[in-house]
């Protein structure tokens, strides 16, 4: 049942067993997990069945750090962010959940076996099932194409699969709609989680509309689901019973904030004879009804020998060069794009001859490439409440986003083992834009991944929440999404939040009987 | 190659051959497999290997990659040094002894093998095996006379 809070009446209060805040795709892969149960759940939705610009502003804050465009990076409506999901589908590695001493603060509180059991059902629900993400001779079979290894140990192939992408409001929305043990509450903004018995309990969610009706959520259990940077906000603005904000005893709500840091245009690969490179590892492919395409990651033995981060590239055909070809405005990297196929033809290409006998002057073409790496959890990296205001009168998210040397150096490395992965298997150069400098250059961007500000750690002392995404030292509040990642990897943390939810709907399910 | 190329390719060493036997013993091939029979004769120690050129797709854009190699690497702007740092990678590497054919699949190996092991220089911003970066610059070399 959806209900528009706006319509209520002022002063109302809406009982369930569980109380989710935030409709995205935790939120709502939570609710689902309940749907035809005898537990009463209501989802607590701060925006609408639409974008609302008004709504939207809400999601407005102050930079400290990297420059983070906050109202751009997420959405504030029903179905979340997933509204402007991109897709991108993988697990994390199993090295991601370790703790490695050249990491500090590394170490999840269970290792993937924990969440394998869930993968799977998570894979239906971002509707990329069924999903080979490792297996190269699969692909081969799958494919037709021989697919070369990867030759220098540096790098593994994984194979990242994109949803359509799932929007889960549109997607799963009339189901929650439809149940009846579920209520979706819209346009109903969490100003406080009202605590009890000095921070140790919740006995409520304090609401208001904007047009200024407030109205409160009561629940055995309390959930809080709307996203890594909201997540720590929100926690951080309920500090009437405990000051420093619930579950901020330790000063770590908001601390470790991590992303995927992207650099576009990092550099580009020049490739003679694209049967040397198969399809799959250029373009996405549709298998089994959703796309599919190749990876480049660095390998488990190569990040524990060289103690590096994670990282992810990919990369797709951007342009093909003939001799002789015309100058365009890039003319000057054209060129010297150009000159690297011309001099390194007889390394890329068979033969001597042309590398198209249907076209002598066809020289090969360049791939455009693009990188998200692994961010060590950093705690001078945070989200705190601004000194600004939004409509609802409450502190907007300030962000200081930070990046280390440690990370910086770590993608540099894989650059450079991308550019051999290519050489030894002589199929293409490796041409890098950015300097080795010591300085992480300006283009560097976010992917909309915003984990780490409730970390996980069985340790109260590290963590914000416990193994079961329970806030420490607080009975009967839950996070749930990318904020309890303690590690980010360099996979898409959709799919990764999505199998931690139906993980935690188990746990509440054990605990409410 | 036309005999203006040649002339273009041809440098002056100094009198120590005997670095470069392997290097020579390719040429001579080399030159057999390009219809040059009559320099198979000539002692071609003074003469850069010419199955070098051979080696890449286009010897002008390879000595303009060659150029900012030296530029970088200014102790090997010399091609006695290359030419023996090259003749070192390829020593071992299958196909290092026999003819053209064999020498341009032992370079083949040799530079996929450094891209194996990150022996590698940056030119330009190219991620470039050692011993291809060196290959280019002795074009340029030799191009620039």
């Amino acid at each position: 049942m959806y209900t528009d809070a706006r319509t209520l009446n002022d002063g109302t209060t809406v009982e369930a067993d569980v109380a989710v805040v935030g409709g995205g795709p935790a939120g709502i892969t939570l609710a689902r997990a309940f749907a035809g149960s005898g537990i009463e759940v209501c989802v607590i939705e701060a925006g609408g069945l639409q974008p609302d610009p008004e709504v939207q502003a809400l999601y407005q804050g102050e930079n400290a750090g990297i420059e983070y465009p906050l109202a751009a990076m997420r959405l504030r409506m029903f179905g979340g962010s997933s509204n402007h999901w991109g897709g991108y589908c993988r697990p994390l590695d199993p090295i991601d959940f370790e703790p490695r001493d050249w990491v500090p603060h590394s170490g999840w509180p269970f290792g993937i076996e924990e969440l394998a059991p869930y993968y799977g059902p998570a894979n239906e629900i971002v509707e990329v099932a069924p999903a080979e993400y490792e297996d190269l001779d699969y692909w081969a079979q799958t494919t037709g194409d021989t697919l070369p290894e990867l030759a220098t140990g540096r790098m593994w192939l994984r194979f990242v699969h994109f949803s359509p992408p799932t929007r889960f409001g549109e997607k799963y929305g009339p189901e929650l709609q439809r149940s009846r043990n579920i209520r979706v509450l819209l346009n109903a903004n969490v100003v406080n989680i009202q605590a009890a018995a000095e921070g140790r309990t919740v006995n409520g969610f304090a609401i208001r509309t904007l047009n200024g009706l407030n109205h409160r959520v009561t629940a055995r259990y309390y959930v809080v689901a709307c996203g890594g940077l909201e997540n720590a906000r929100i926690l951080l603005l309920s500090n009437d019973v405990v000051p420093s904000g619930l579950g901020n005893q330790n000063d770590l709500v908001g601390r470790f904030f991590m992303e995927h840091p992207h650099l576009g245009g990092f550099g580009e690969i020049v490739v003679a004879d694209l049967q040397r490179l198969p399809p799959i590892y250029r373009d996405r492919i549709l298998v089994h009804g959703h796309n599919v395409k190749a990876a480049f990651n660095p390998s488990a033995a190569f990040l524990r020998e060289q103690r590096l981060l994670n990282a992810t590239f990919m990369g797709g055909v951007a342009g093909e060069y003939h001799r002789g070809g015309k100058a365009g405005a890039e003319s000057e990297k054209a060129a010297a794009h150009a000159d690297m196929l011309m001099a390194a033809q007889r390394f890329l290409a068979d033969g001597a001859g042309p590398i198209n006998a249907d076209d002598p002057d066809y020289l090969g073409v360049w791939l455009g490439m693009g990188c998200a790496c692994e961010q060590a959890p950093n705690p001078d990296s945070r989200v705190m409440l601004s000194s600004e205001r939004d409509a609802l009168g409450l502190a907007r998210i300030k962000l200081d986003w930070r990046l280390t040397e440690q990370d910086r150096y770590s993608l540099l490395q894989h650059m450079h083992s991308l550019a051999y992965e290519f050489g030894a298997l002589g199929i293409g150069r490796l041409v890098l834009n950015v300097a080795d400098d010591s300085q992480w250059p300006e283009v560097v961007a976010g992917g909309a991944h915003h984990m780490g500000t409730t970390r996980m750690h069985e340790d109260p002392r590290q963590g914000v929440v416990d193994r079961n995404s329970k806030v420490h030292g607080v009975d009967n509040l839950y996070v749930a999404g990318s904020s309890v990642f303690p590690t980010s990897g360099a996979a898409n943390p959709t799919l990764t939040l999505v199998a931690l939810t139906l993980r935690l709907a188990d746990h509440l399910r054990s605990q409410l009987q | 190659m036309s005999a203006a190329e040649r002339r273009k390719l041809s440098v002056s060493s100094g009198p120590d051959c005997s670095r470069r036997t392997f290097l020579l013993t390719v040429l001579v091939g080399a030159l057999a497999a390009a219809g040059c029979g009559d320099k198979e004769a000539s002692p071609p120690s003074d003469t850069v290997p010419q199955w070098l050129p051979a080696a890449v797709g286009d010897v002008d854009a390879a000595a303009r990659i060659g150029r900012a190699y030296l530029e970088a690497s200014r102790g090997e702007h010399n091609l006695d040094t290359l030419l023996v740092a090259i003749d070192a990678a390829l020593a071992g590497e299958p196909g290092a002894a026999g003819g053209r054919r064999r020498g341009l699949s032992a370079l083949q190996n040799a530079v996929r093998a450094d891209y194996l092991r990150g022996k590698s220089v940056n030119v330009q911003g190219w991620v470039l095996s050692v011993t291809e970066a060196r290959v280019y610059a002795v074009l340029a070399l030799a191009a620039d006379g």
